[in-house]
């Protein structure tokens, strides 16, 4: 099995006005391409944490993060940017899809960001009926159920083709029937598109979808398949 | 529950403190306006005083009371000491002194010394306590008792000693004024004295009026005629002085009311008569009074709403922001009255807070106001004297009621929300604002067009009202305000269509940055709402502000230049045989002309140009059948006027050179005024007879018709029997002086002086040859005393205050809108950084929106501001013009002030913007996703 993202050594501290906190310590990950590996942990286990820095949102502040065998914590803020824009797709808990887009706009907005050639709105329109939500595609956000929301997130995550899609707690803000729903159209991605998912979870009844577990405690990783 | 509320405030700091800068304006604009209404009156009451002091050579206000004829001690002198003595202090101002002037006489005289170089009749008075204002420079004092021989002692002043010839030590007798005791007066002068202090107002008349007079000891004086019971003939004066300085404006109307009662007291009783010289001047200063007060307070109406729109708005925002909280509150049981408490202390608390700042801050806007010498300029002059008056106190109170009000009023609504109310309202979209929903805006503004629709209809009336010094109709300035208004509110309606337009048309093209913004913009209209409006209006009334002043200024300078007809105007005294020919009615009038050569030397020397200009209004003009009252010709030199005159060239269909150019043709050219068209039907080439009675006539050829000629109104406005200003017809032949010097000889003439800057040199010249003039017009001192002038300078003062204020609000609402902008979406700039947005792509999306929402704000405030001078500035405008008004209105838009204001509106974008840009960068995106849990 290939692994798109190695992680050695990974450290992370943040500095608060009460004394250092040490989020992560130590960390050695390896996520394989094309499959669904899973990252798990109570809160403040540092899933999060960690999620970000393998997605280039955060820079750890000790160990590197290869992607494809290129160095991203060496890399400066434009390049990351870069990276995040074109190889790198985001699904959060808190939805975070922009409220006064219609779905439809969100994603195209997504496309657009990556100067995608081509039609925008038929490649959106593509990615709303991959998650089941093209009837819905001239909603705004607000106007539409939270597992809805994050359905859209999850189209407009991968509608530029990104090699990686990091998703943090998809399903949290869900019911487990609606979460569930959620967690089948990643596996579905990776089978049929071919995607890379990393996704961060503290519900252990998802576990066993996962193709890789990972676990986190206090920072640490405890335990790993 | 003020310890809650307070740390309530100091968490929602930012909010606050811009409730709080919105607070601490209304207070210290509601406070200023009567401080510097009154310290403006204050000023010109002084002035009034002064200037008549200064004009009259005598002290204005002074009582007169008047006692002719017979009395004895315990009869009406007394009577009527003690009732001035009594009633003088009801005023209720300082009185200086009290003067009594008692007349013994006047006559022929003798000299024992049998002289003729002096003057024989003399005048002999007793002045009460001359003593104490006087300085003996020669002899003694009178002395209290007759000499041996009967004499009476006098003393003299040194002009009158001059004056009269008469020698110290001299003794005289009077040929018929005789003593209560039948004899004939006899004076002996024993000293010659002058004034201790040369303003002493004690000398109740002008110093002239003494030089033939002699004053003998007042003690000596009553000796002899009041006291005793002999019925003797008694003529006095008392003179009451009250300290005018000490008068303020609130005791004007006391003052007028016991002037009023003296006046009936004095005349009704017998042997008593009484004047005064403050009465006029205290009404005409009643009428400045109201003018001012009405202006003042019609031109602070906008700043004051938008002042209270703002508080309104910005703690909506920020119960918009608590609404969470309210909601919170009042699902665990809080009752409507408890938030609305709650929001009540934290809103007395911020105008408490104001007070305390607001009050010492009135006093710094008033000496700016007083400085203010046009919009956005400023001079120093002397500070004004401030008093805090029961006004002051009321005005505070108002504006600390109405700011309580606004900010307690949106509570009534919020505080029904609960938790459940409040999710569902913020899923809802963003709904059109009331005023709307409404058609609010339009309505304002139809009824601000209506009204001055109704204006324009009565021009004529409002015209002749502020003729009579009356004040403009508030009404007016209110519907400007209006349309202010609703113009702005309308704007703002077509603004959301327009970017719609735009997005529409070109969200294919755009960047990412470019089209979020658009989205934003086009899809948040609430929230800018706030901001756009208050740009609107900040830039609409700065707009206005700025051209309103500058074309009340501009017009009253080039009136007062055009009516002056050059820099400075001079007319000599004239020498001629004016008494002779009064004797001999057949002796031609013949006038000596003064040295011309002295003007002519000046060109050079300060002088830019001189020219002569004889203005002739006693001339024969034949115009149609008959004879032409109220025709003024003006003799002239056509080149050197032209250089010297002051003429706006736009003011005629041509260059007004071509005019005396065509004149200069031939030397019995003139130029009339149109109305000698519009009236007579005449023609060019016409011909008009010009003559004095008696003397040869000039055939007037008609070279051109003027509507406009320097110094000349083609209407004349004067009180009519009712009151009323009627405007007549003024008639303007201007002919070459040449030909009437032939016809009629040399008489006076004007001389017009273009200077290249001060005008001192004119004034040097005049001392230097001791030049005595009958006319002497500087228009840079007249320009000094009209910008001096209370009703002008306020307004530009107040056009000014008001200007600055909505500025800070702006900025203030500005920043406001900015920052809660960017908080609100911190979690939507994480997802776009997460995306892969650049920082300073995110930087760009922000200034596109800022741009946009700025840029369409103010041109639009432009746009309205503009619109609102054109449409309501030509009746503004009436309440500046008097009765010597005769350009026509031009509306003033100077590039200068339009720099000033893009340069502080300039400032305070880019003030912002690095306000922005240091929050933003304080921002980091992971956390920013974090926070944006919800």
């Amino acid at each position: 099995m290939e692994n798109i993202i190695v992680a050695k050594n990974v450290d992370r501290i943040f500095h608060t006005p009460s004394g250092d906190f040490q989020a992560l310590k130590d960390i050695n990950v390896e996520i394989p391409a094309g499959k669904l590996t899973i990252l798990r942990g109570r809160s403040g286990s540092g899933k999060t944490t960690l999620m970000n820095i393998l997605g280039a949102l955060d820079k750890p502040t000790g160990g590197s993060v290869l992607l494809e065998d290129k160095d991203i914590v060496q890399l400066d803020e434009n390049a990351r940017s870069k990276l995040r824009r074109n190889d790198i797709g985001f699904v959060f808990q808190s939805v975070a899809l922009i409220p006064m887009m219609t779905a439809l706009e969100n994603v195209e907005f997504a496309l657009r960001m990556t100067k995608y050639k081509g039609d925008l709105s038929a490649r959106a329109m593509e990615c709303l009926k991959l998650v089941g939500l093209s009837q819905r595609a001239y909603h705004l956000p607000q106007e539409l159920s939270g597992g809805e929301q994050q359905r859209v997130a999850i189209a407009r995550a991968i509608a530029h083709r990104p090699k990686v899609l990091f998703t943090d707690e998809p399903t949290g803000a869900l019911d487990t029937v609606t979460g569930l729903t959620v967690v089948k159209i990643f596996k579905e991605l990776t089978s049929q598109e071919g995607v890379t998912i990393v996704m961060t979870t503290h519900d252990v009844g998802l576990m066993e979808l996962g193709d890789k577990v990972y676990e986190l405690e206090g920072g640490e990783l405890i335990h790993g398949e | 529950m003020l310890r809650f509320v307070i740390q309530k405030m100091l968490n929602k700091k930012w909010m606050v403190l811009s409730l709080l800068i919105g607070n601490i304006l209304l207070i210290s604009i509601a406070a200023a306006n009567p401080l510097y209404t009154n310290a403006v009156l204050q000023r010109t009451l002084t002035t009034y005083f002064s200037n008549y002091v200064a004009e009259n050579n005598r002290y204005p206000m002074t009582y007169v009371v008047r006692f002719g004829g017979l009395s004895n001690k315990d009869a009406a002198v007394e009577k009527t000491l003690d009732h001035i003595n009594e009633s003088m202090y009801d005023m209720g101002v300082p009185v200086l002194d009290m003067v009594g002037s008692y007349s013994v006489g006047s006559s022929q005289t003798i000299s024992d010394l049998d002289r003729t170089d002096r003057r024989s009749v003399i005048s002999i008075n007793a002045l009460t306590n001359l003593n104490d204002h006087i300085e003996i420079v020669a002899g003694t004092y009178a002395s209290p008792e007759k000499e041996e021989d009967g004499s009476i002692q006098v003393v003299v002043s040194e002009t009158g000693l001059q004056e009269m010839g008469m020698l110290l030590g001299e003794h005289i007798t009077y040929k018929t004024l005789k003593d209560p005791d039948d004899n004939y007066i006899k004076i002996h002068v024993v000293g010659v004295f002058k004034n201790k202090d040369d303003s002493d107002p004690y000398w109740v008349q002008p110093p002239g009026s003494y030089q033939y007079t002699v004053f003998m000891n007042e003690d000596l004086y009553s000796d002899m005629y009041l006291n005793g019971n002999v019925v003797k003939s008694i003529s006095a004066v008392w003179y009451i002085l009250y300290d005018y300085t000490a008068l303020s404006v609130d005791q004007v109307r006391h003052v007028m009311n016991t002037v009023t009662d003296f006046n009936d007291y004095y005349s009704n009783v017998s042997n008593l008569s009484s004047f005064n010289y403050f009465e006029v001047l205290l009404n005409n200063y009643t009428n400045t009074m109201i003018k001012v007060r009405t202006t003042f307070l019609v031109m602070q109406i906008p700043v004051l709403i938008l002042l209270a729109a703002f508080i309104f708005m910005v703690s909506k925002q920020m119960l918009d922001m608590e609404q969470g909280e309210i909601a919170v509150l009042k699902s665990r049981g809080a009752s409507k009255k408890q938030i609305i408490g709650i929001y009540f202390v934290q809103s007395a608390v911020t105008v408490l807070i104001s007070i305390f700042i607001g009050i010492p801050l009135s006093f710094l806007l008033v000496q700016i106001l007083g400085s203010a010498n046009a919009f956005l300029e400023f001079v120093s002059r002397k500070s004004l004297k401030l008093q805090m008056s029961m006004d002051t106190v009321l005005y505070v109170l108002a504006a600390a009621v109405l700011s309580v009000l606004a900010m307690v009023i949106p509570v009534f609504r919020h505080s029904n929300v609960t938790i459940v109310n409040h999710k569902q309202r913020k899923h809802r979209k963003s709904d059109a604002p009331f005023w709307q929903k409404f058609f609010l805006d339009i309505i304002i503004l139809l009824i601000s067009l209506y009204g001055l629709y109704n204006f324009n209809a009565q021009k004529e009336y409002i015209s002749q009202m502020v003729l009579q010094g009356k004040a403009l109709d508030p009404l007016l300035f209110l519907s400007a305000s209006l349309f202010i208004l609703g113009a702005g509110l309308f704007a703002l309606r077509i603004i959301p269509l327009l970017s719609k337009l735009v997005f529409v048309l070109f969200k294919k093209q755009w960047s990412p940055a470019l089209y979020t913004s658009f989205v934003h913009i086009t899809r948040n209209r609430k929230q800018q709402g706030f901001i756009m409006v208050f740009l609107i209006m900040t830039i609409a009334i700065g707009v206005f502000n700025a051209s309103a002043a500058r074309t009340i200024n501009n017009n009253d300078e080039q009136n007062l230049y055009y009516t002056t007809g050059a820099d400075v105007v001079i007319q000599e005294r004239w020498e001629s045989n004016a008494t002779l020919v009064a004797m001999d009615p057949d002796l031609p009038l013949e006038y000596r002309e003064p040295d011309y050569g002295h003007y002519s030397s000046l060109v050079g020397n300060g002088a830019d140009s001189v020219t002569r200009v004889q203005v002739e209004k006693d001339l024969i003009v034949n115009a149609g059948s008959g004879v032409l009252k109220d025709a003024q010709v003006m003799g002239i030199n056509t080149k050197e006027f032209g250089k010297t005159a002051w003429f706006d060239k736009s003011l005629l269909p041509e260059h007004w050179y071509n005019y005396l150019n065509a004149m200069a043709q031939n030397s019995n050219a003139i130029l009339v005024s149109s109305n000698f068209k519009d009236n007579y039907g005449y023609k060019i080439g016409d011909v008009i007879n010009i003559r004095f009675s008696g003397e040869s006539t000039l055939r007037g050829i008609i070279y051109g018709f003027v509507d406009y000629w320097p110094s000349y109104s083609s209407k004349i406005y004067t009180k009519d029997f009712d009151g009323l200003y009627k405007e007549n017809d003024n008639y303007l032949i201007v002919a070459h002086m040449s030909t009437m010097q032939q016809l009629w000889g040399i008489r006076p003439y004007e001389v017009w002086i273009k200077s290249t800057g001060s005008t001192e040199f004119i004034y040097d010249m005049l001392d230097q040859y001791n030049i005595d003039t009958t006319k002497m017009i500087d228009t840079s001192a007249e320009l000094v005393k009209h910008k001096n002038d209370a009703v002008l300078q306020g307004t530009n003062g107040l056009l000014t205050v008001g200007f600055i204020v909505a500025l800070v609000l702006c900025t203030v609402g500005f920043l406001i809108y900015w920052i809660l902008s960017i908080r609100s979406r911190e979690l939507q700039f994480g997802i776009f950084r997460a995306m892969g947005m650049s920082m300073g792509e995110i930087i760009a999306m922000l200034l596109n929106e800022h741009i946009f929402i700025s840029g369409t704000s103010i041109a639009a405030g432009v746009l309205v501001g503009l619109l609102a001078s054109k449409l309501f500035m030509p009746l503004i405008q009436i309440a500046y013009s008097s009765v010597d008004y005769a350009l026509p209105l031009r509306i003033v838009n100077e590039t200068s002030d339009g720099i000033r204001l893009a340069v502080i509106i300039g400032l305070m974008v880019v003030i912002c913007l690095l306000i922005l840009a240091w929050i933003i960068r304080s921002m980091k995106i992971a956390q920013a996703l974090k926070l944006g849990e919800d």
